[in-house]
């Protein structure tokens, strides 16, 4: 269903502050289960490690084992959350930085003068979702009208994410958390708050980075 | 280098904190450890805290954030070494934590050798030997 866009101020105005509202429920809530469903997950971790120390018969191992791979899954979700809850949050660097200034282990192709360009936002993020996708992944560089485009292919595991990788990560945790989508969707919410902006499809990811002193349309 | 005859660990959760007093009763034999669950009873507590003791002070007691208690603990006793453990702690607040005053702020290990590396990294060499003769 397409949404009517508001026509009187007074509407757009409401809009917005209901969209500020759920951007602000949503960091609670991603904080409060990075932080506050991991502490008991902390101690239920730990007080396993310590009863694995006690002589126990096979039914009472079976369970340890049981228990002890769910809370290994519980934090593998809750790291794959607080990955995305830190990103929102991140200390970004101010300093206009080329590609090429931070960019090593990836292989950089296409245009090779895009690597030089002087980019208007911190792409470090972006950079390492660039290195969890992998050693062998080839980064293609195509330039659009104010943005240099960093392009790659999504492994196997990946390839079916179309669109937003946060989303994706988010909306299925089971699948996702503990792979490269982690790192993905951070970069892709690091460069939104940024101008810039990822996105994945037909099996590949595309990162529009924001050069220096481009016009703001 | 000095070594942490004395920690103190300082939790308002319990259960955390009576597992981590095991936790280092096996990552650090040789140090007496002490648990405070009571944040109330916190300033008096650290007050008589035994000289250079290494204080693991969780970052949320009963509602404060124990970034806020740092100043004042340096205040009164810049011989203790305060650790701020959060079972998250983004960036910025571990900047914020270590300018107030901790001697260091880090997640909460989640394992027995995350603990081990924690306090080898925070005691002296002599602690860290003893560790892995009781640990062998």
């Amino acid at each position: 269903m397409v949404e009517a866009v508001p026509s009187q101020p007074d509407a757009l105005q409401e809009q917005l502050g209901l969209l500020a509202g759920e951007e602000t429920l949503l960091g609670s809530f991603l904080r409060a289960v990075s932080h506050d469903l991991r502490s008991p997950l902390l101690t239920l971790s730990l007080a396993m490690e310590l009863l694995g120390d006690l002589p126990t018969d096979e039914r009472g191992q079976v369970a340890r084992e049981a228990i002890t791979h769910g809370l290994q899954d519980m934090e593998r979700m809750l790291d794959a959350i607080s990955g995305v809850s830190r990103a929102r949050r991140r200390i970004l660097s101010e300093v206009p930085m080329p590609l090429a200034a931070i960019a090593d282990g990836v292989r950089l192709s296409g245009d090779a003068a895009l690597a030089a360009v002087p980019l208007a936002l911190d792409a470090s993020a972006a950079v390492e979702a660039f290195r969890a996708l992998g050693s062998d992944a080839e980064v293609r560089l195509d330039s659009q009208p104010g943005f240099v485009v960093a392009s790659t292919a999504l492994p196997e595991a990946l390839a079916s994410i179309e669109g937003s990788s946060a989303a994706a990560l988010l909306g299925d945790l089971h699948t996702y958390a503990g792979t490269p989508a982690v790192a993905l969707a951070a970069a892709e919410v690091v460069l939104a708050r940024q101008g810039g902006w990822l996105r994945c499809e037909g099996a590949q990811v595309r990162m529009w980075l924001p050069v220096l002193g481009r016009s703001r349309e | 280098m000095t070594t942490a005859r004395s920690v103190i660990v300082v939790d308002d959760d319990i259960d955390h904190a009576l597992i981590v007093r095991l936790v280092l009763s096996r990552v650090v034999p040789d140090a007496s450890i002490d648990v405070m669950t009571d944040p109330r009873a916190l300033a008096q507590r650290l007050v008589e805290a035994p000289r250079d003791a290494l204080v693991l002070m969780d970052r949320q007691l009963d509602g404060r954030d124990g970034i806020d208690l740092l100043p004042l603990l340096r205040a009164e006793r810049p011989d203790l070494r305060t650790v701020l453990l959060s079972a998250a702690l983004p960036e910025a607040d571990r900047l914020r934590a270590l300018a107030a005053g901790a001697y260091a702020a880090t997640e909460k290990p989640g394992s027995l050798a995350g603990w081990q590396r924690l306090v080898e990294s925070m005691v002296g060499a002599d602690a860290q030997e003893s560790a892995r003769t009781h640990a062998a």
